[in-house]
């Protein structure tokens, strides 16, 4: 357990609490990407690299594009 | 008040959580009995055994194959219900999100970059057995650079350069190959997926090839579930 | 003695806080997409879970290399793989409902 390693906890921790109680949906998503960005480092870490690769491409990639994608089609206020 | 009573439930949940994790051998003891079982097997002989250096592919591909092909079987039918509910995109409806035209310099960047991400994904799914890496890695590269195109280029030139009708075969893709290699290995006189009755050669390349199988079927799967999902049903 | 088990379990800990962070946004948070972003981070606490309870002490990635013994767990890394791309497709599954739900909202409100 390396400082290094306490210090990505924290931020972890903070970011999920930031993610949570943030009003604006698509900030959450954006703190949602760096969430797992942050994750994928623990996880190098603690000696997952292959892992970590995937956590990578998909949590901080794929599933925050969805999810923006998400946010553009389900909010009310549609400025055309 | 229901609030509250959530809030003091959650509070109870916790504390019972923690408390069980605390009672926890201490994490990265070896003598902890998730590194004492079995483990110790799979390091000494799953590289001799399955001839993959990478101890995950080699679970994933050859121990626990058969959770692999029920995996994808899962992906199979993620991809059903979607397609359920939503329906495939059609290629002349869709509105981009992007209101504005991206600059010609991202445009050019990205014609240059795509064909590096495409030898990446491939390098990445190809080498599983022996670097870090893995299908499943080289397969949601692939999606995301399908994914990055459609960002940029906008989606009507997506759906165009990469329509349903190429995408289908794809999608079952490692489902049937995983069947087949199945049925095989009954055929040959073992078990359903039992990779060790083929000689060491045709291992070899039975294993590529659910690399490059899975990769591709995980990875396409993943592209159209975001195409489905960037459908605009509204003009 | 708790606090220096504490600090020796602290990645149990961080992922038992994370998972109570997502099941809070799970059952209190109003909307959807909140819910949808809480349930992605009780899977990635249990992800960081399991692969804390794979880690080993100075243990090298499951990657054999000529003269290294000690490696860490390569079985929850596996599991935990083959988990995250079923969490993809849970998650999209779960944004296309909820669009599905929006747009038959605003039909029933015109």
């Amino acid at each position: 357990m390396t400082s290094l390693t306490v210090l990505l906890v924290l931020a972890l921790i903070t970011l999920a609490i930031i993610i949570v109680s943030s009003r604006d949906m698509l900030a959450a998503v954006i703190f949602f990407s760096a969430y797992g960005l942050v994750m994928a480092l623990v996880w190098q870490q603690l000696g997952a690299p292959m892992l970590a690769l995937a956590e990578i491409v998909i949590e901080s990639g794929i599933i925050s594009v969805l999810f923006v994608v998400a946010v553009f089609r389900t909010s009310k206020d549609d400025a055309e | 008040m229901r609030k509250l009573g959530s809030f003091l439930f959650l509070t109870l949940i916790g504390l019972f959580l923690l408390l069980t994790v605390l009672e926890m051998p201490i994490m990265g003891d070896p003598a902890n009995p998730s590194n004492t079982v079995t483990t110790p097997r799979y390091i000494s002989e799953g590289a001799r055994e399955t001839n993959c250096k990478n101890l995950v592919s080699a679970i994933m591909l050859n121990y626990r194959s058969y959770d692999t092909m029920g995996e994808m079987v899962a992906i199979f039918t993620v991809l059903a219900a979607a397609l359920a509910i939503l329906g495939r995109e059609k290629a002349k409806r869709g509105l981009s999100p992007l209101k504005v035209e991206p600059s010609p310099l991202i445009k050019i960047t990205m014609v240059i970059y795509i064909p590096f991400f495409i030898v990446f994904a491939c390098y990445v799914a190809i080498n599983g057995c022996y670097s870090v890496g893995g299908g499943f890695q080289g397969g949601v590269i692939l999606a995301s650079v399908i994914i990055i195109f459609a960002l940029i280029f906008g989606f009507d030139e997506a759906v165009k350069k990469f329509p349903a009708s190429k995408r289908v075969f794809f999608e079952g893709l490692a489902v049937l190959y995983f069947m087949l290699l199945g049925l095989m290995s009954l055929f040959v006189g073992g078990n359903f997926l039992n990779l060790n009755l083929f000689g060491s050669p045709v291992r070899k390349l039975f294993t590529l090839g659910l690399e490059i199988g899975i990769g591709l079927t995980s990875g396409i799967t993943i592209a159209s579930l975001f195409y489905i999902l960037k459908k605009v049903e509204r003009e | 003695m708790m606090i220096t088990r504490v600090f020796s379990n602290l990645i149990y800990v961080a992922s038992m806080i994370l998972f109570l962070i997502g099941f809070y946004a799970v059952a209190l948070r109003p909307n959807l997409i909140k819910k949808i972003i809480g349930i992605n981070i009780m899977e990635t606490s249990i992800f960081l879970f399991l692969i804390g309870i794979g880690n080993r002490k100075g243990g090298a990635a499951p990657l054999i290399v000529d003269g290294v013994k000690n490696y860490v767990n390569p079985l929850p890394q596996a599991v935990v793989l083959m988990a995250l791309v079923v969490g993809v497709g849970t998650t999209a599954l779960a944004l296309i409902l909820a669009v599905k739900l929006f747009e038959r909202e605003e039909e029933e409100q015109l």
